[in-house]
């Protein structure tokens, strides 16, 4: 028989810690220099950050730049952060914010609230599911404001301060992106919203 | 709950997972801002050092008293020191932050009179 089993200490680590509990030991084994306990966190995070900046950027190559900022900021201030707290909202913000800037930089150089060409998004690199290549269709600003919007949860006022402009601009934009899907999607399906 | 069935598809999206080849950039820059933190330690350590030098031999009575081992070096050497440590930490791109206390203990050291080469060394 195994004695370790009936040890106390061992007995306690068997059990399995919460999300949060690994998430903090992680963090503090990172903090002080341990490369797995990162990489942990970042097989843990990185898909969801990923996606994010995949769905805000539609840029295969942007997204990764920004997943892997997202991790290096997250590495510079990793003896600041809260290990009680959970790092994903932090990262999600960190990605967003990072689109949102590259996409205002794009702006001020062209004027793109029309549609993009027909196939001037990239593919997804998985499966490109319906949904996605709905959201493929809407123009830059508006598929950044829609995912902003109707996913992670920003209100109007957030997007047009976020952008510069009033929550009415962040409202008739996502309003009108979302006609626009439903359009795509159910044609000849007409919403009166 | 929004019943929008657009609203319900977004929703909906799986995570991307990103390339394999991310994690493999990202360690190597873990690993190179570990090794810059801890070259900002080393540095601030020997800063330290050399303030805690400066400020506990009384640079007057230098050529009278007998100074204990530690601390038997004259301004011009610590001068050096505190200039190889300016250096480096230009080298590697430290921030002002860093760099002005360096700034300090070299400024208060060449305020002192330093011994002309006639002079000879410490005794």
């Amino acid at each position: 028989m195994d004695m370790n089993l009936h040890h106390p200490t061992i007995a306690m680590q068997a059990e399995p810690m919460s999300r949060e509990e690994d998430e903090g030991q992680w963090l503090r084994c990172a903090r002080r220099g341990d490369q797995a306990a990162f990489e942990r966190i970042y097989r843990r995070h990185s898909a969801a950050v990923h996606g994010l900046a995949w769905r805000l950027t539609a840029d295969r190559a942007l997204a990764e730049d920004i997943t892997q900022e997202a991790f290096l900021r997250l590495l510079r201030r990793i003896g600041g952060a809260d290990p009680d707290r959970p790092l994903r909202p932090w990262l999600n913000q960190v990605a967003s914010n990072l689109a949102i800037d590259h996409l205002r930089r794009t702006l001020r150089e062209t004027s793109d609230i029309a549609l993009p060409e027909p196939g001037a998004i990239a593919p997804e690199p998985a499966d490109c599911s319906e949904a996605s290549g709905l959201l493929g269709q809407l123009a830059p600003i508006a598929r950044t404001l829609v995912w902003l919007n109707q996913v992670e949860g920003w209100s109007h006022q957030a997007l047009g301060r976020k952008f510069g402009r009033s929550e009415s601009w962040s409202k008739s934009i996502v309003s009108r992106a979302l006609a626009q899907l439903r359009d795509i999607a159910h044609p000849g399906d007409r919403h009166e919203s | 709950m929004n019943p929008d069935p657009i609203h319900e598809q977004l929703q909906s999206l799986p995570d991307l997972p990103p390339p394999d080849s991310l994690w493999p950039r990202l360690a190597q820059r873990q690993r190179r801002i570990r090794q810059r933190q801890q070259a900002g330690t080393v540095l601030a350590a020997a800063a330290a050092f050399a303030g805690v030098l400066f400020f506990a031999i009384p640079h007057a009575d230098l050529s009278q008293q007998p100074v204990p081992a530690l601390a038997r070096t004259t301004p011009a050497t610590r001068l050096q020191a505190v200039d190889h440590a300016l250096q480096a930490a230009y080298a590697r791109g430290a921030s002002d932050d860093e760099l002005a206390p360096l700034w300090d203990i070299r400024q208060q050291l060449a305020s002192v009179e330093l011994p002309s080469p006639a002079q000879g060394e410490l005794p």
